[in-house]
């Protein structure tokens, strides 16, 4: 059930160049399931000095032995900038969890397919097909070796297959490219995925094309994140609704679903 | 508690949600206990349904932010049957909210609203500024004859009170608060979004979808305050004020300055408890200063 709650810092640390790990006492999210996310606070008190709504963040790891939960963010605006500033002991104003997240599926073929920082969702996931003794195959993509930040942390929990667009690790081209080797190889794949728009909408033609049942994270500017303001759309097709609202209705949606 | 009588009806607090921020309460209700609340808002229903605008459809503003919703929203019978119904168990009052793109539709949309049992007050949003009508691409509640014809056409159909939601992007605000009057609206809401816009310079493309939409938040208290002492100043109508209001302190300004009521808006993006929150400042304020009611206070701006 979603609460807003103070969390306090037990570390925030820049594992890679303008990418922050920040960890924090958060039972509240014992059950956060993979794919949710948080609205958190990223202005000095939400008014004054800093961007006025909160921001998103996908839940990238749960201890629910210890009381806490992770995010992994790369600093792109005056928000995560704020954010990766914070220090140990200080408290984060959160809303969540949220959304409704991955389906998980029981299947001999799950894939994970995480671009640049799209990989946050995807690590709780991995954790979680890893517990139900599922074996992942993890397609993790970005710019260059430096964004692969999460990629170590993966390896636990499957075979991990990594690209970037500069070569600096894994083969130079965009994950989409091993993906539908894969594909082509194994029918009735499930790929849960999260990353930029051009990726999804890839992955959503590759679902089509050899049958993979493809769960997309999609990302949207949002206000309430509760499904009040209607400020969060995604197009869809063939539903009641021309607009569906990724802060409630997903943000994982059937990859069939989107207008892309 | 400070209980107030606006508009005919009474309320155990000055605080309402404003339209459009606060959904039909659901979603709160997991946060806090809407029979906390003087009253629920609800957001702006149509006659029919609206999709609404393409995405984005919100953006941060210093000291604010920025959305072009575009009213989306299921219609009204949807509302009546589905989203209503779940207000009855709470003890508090219940707004609907009514736009249309012509008088027929606002006054199709009020008499189903108003027939309602669980609704005591139906706001006619006259100003959102993502839906607009006429010649000059304008809002409805920018021109003083349109208000009154809107508010004369919607009094014929119900004697539940109406609250008249107006545009601040006006030249003259008593104008168009005395048009509301005449016209037989129980209560002016004040303000509406201030019609705005915003930039990426990186993308070179407007921050909204729908390119302009209303700006709120923080950001805009200064101008509502000085609207709600213009009409508190010149019109005997009852004011329901809004416009950046984020802490009782934001609250009681608007009261000294002559509203009767406040609704909180964008706050609830930031504070899911900010209603309730609000509301108890408010009640602290009046204990601390042994005021009585809100005519204590109301108005008493020392100028
Ligand atoms: C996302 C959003 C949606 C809104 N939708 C409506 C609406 O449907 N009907 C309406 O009368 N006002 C709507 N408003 C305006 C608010 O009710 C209020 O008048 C305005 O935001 C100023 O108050 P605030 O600064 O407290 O938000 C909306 C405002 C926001 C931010
Ligand atoms: S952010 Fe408000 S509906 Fe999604």
């Amino acid at each position: 059930m979603m609460k807003n709650f103070k969390a306090e810092i037990i570390s925030n640390k820049e594992v890679n160049p303008d990418i922050f790990n920040l960890i924090f006492k958060a039972p509240e999210l014992a059950a956060a399931a993979p794919g949710q996310f948080l609205e958190i606070l990223c202005g000095a008190d939400g008014v004054s000095g800093g961007p006025f709504l909160r921001r998103p963040f996908g839940v990238y790891n749960t201890d629910v032995k210890k009381g806490t939960a992770e995010i992994l963010f790369k600093v792109l605006g005056q928000g995560t900038k704020n954010l990766s500033a914070r220090k140990a002991g200080e408290i984060l104003d959160i809303v969540g969890p949220l959304g409704s997240g991955f389906k998980i599926i029981d299947t001999p073929r799950p894939v994970i397919a995480g671009g640049g920082m799209g990989v946050a969702p995807l690590l709780l996931l991995a954790k979680i097909l890893h517990e139900k003794k599922q074996k992942p195959i993890i397609f993790l993509g970005a710019k260059n070796k430096e964004e692969l930040a999460a990629a170590e942390k993966f390896e636990k929990y499957g075979k991990v297959i990594l690209t970037t667009d500069d070569g600096s690790a894994g083969e130079k081209c965009f994950l989409n490219i091993p993906l539908e080797k894969y594909l082509k190889e194994n029918k009735n794949a499930v790929i849960y995925s999260c990353g930029p728009h051009p990726m999804l909408k890839c992955l959503a033609e590759l679902g089509k094309k050899y049958k993979a049942a493809v769960q997309v994270s999609l990302e949207e500017k949002m206000a309430c994140g509760l499904g009040v303001c209607r400020g969060c759309p995604v197009e869809v097709k063939n539903k009641d609704e021309k607009y569906k609202m990724v802060c409630k209705d997903g943000p994982v949606f059937p990859a069939e679903d989107v207008v892309w | 508690m400070v209980k107030i009588k606006i508009a005919g009806l009474e309320l155990k607090n000055p605080v309402m949600s404003a339209s459009g921020t606060f959904g039909s309460g659901a979603e709160f209700a997991e946060f806090f206990d809407l029979s906390l609340m003087g009253a629920v808002v609800c957001k702006t229903v149509t006659l029919n349904e609206r999709a609404g605008n393409k995405p984005p459809r919100v953006a941060d503003a210093p000291a604010g932010m920025l959305n072009a919703i575009g009213l989306e929203n299921k219609g009204v019978e949807y509302f009546i049957n589905t989203s209503l119904p779940f207000l009855r168990k709470y003890d508090t009052k219940v707004a609907a909210s009514a736009a249309g793109n012509n008088v027929e539709e606002y006054v199709e949309t009020v008499k189903l609203l108003a027939a309602q049992p669980e609704v005591h007050a139906v706001e006619v949003n006259m100003s959102c500024p993502n839906v607009t009508h006429g010649v000059n691409r304008g809002l409805f509640s920018q021109n003083p004859d349109t208000v009154k014809e809107i508010m004369s056409a919607v009094r014929k159909e119900t004697k539940k009170p109406l609250f008249a939601k107006v545009s601040p992007q006006v030249a003259d605000i008593t104008a168009i608060a005395k048009a509301a009057l005449d016209a037989g609206a129980d209560a002016l809401s004040l303000i509406n979004t201030i019609p705005a816009m915003g930039v990426d310079l990186k993308t070179r493309r407007p921050l909204l979808g729908n390119v302009t939409g209303g700006l709120s938040g923080p950001a805009v208290k200064p101008v509502a305050l000085k609207l709600v002492w213009d009409v508190f100043k010149t019109v005997k109508i009852p004011i329901i004020a809004m416009g950046g209001i984020m802490n009782a302190a934001d609250a009681l300004e608007f009261i000294l300055c002559g509203a009767t009521a406040v609704q909180v808006g964008t706050a609830n993006f930031i504070n899911p408890r900010a209603c309730v929150e609000i509301a108890a400042g408010i009640e602290k304020y009046f204990e601390e200063n042994k005021l009585q009611n809100i005519e204590d206070l109301r108005g008493k701006l020392k100028v």
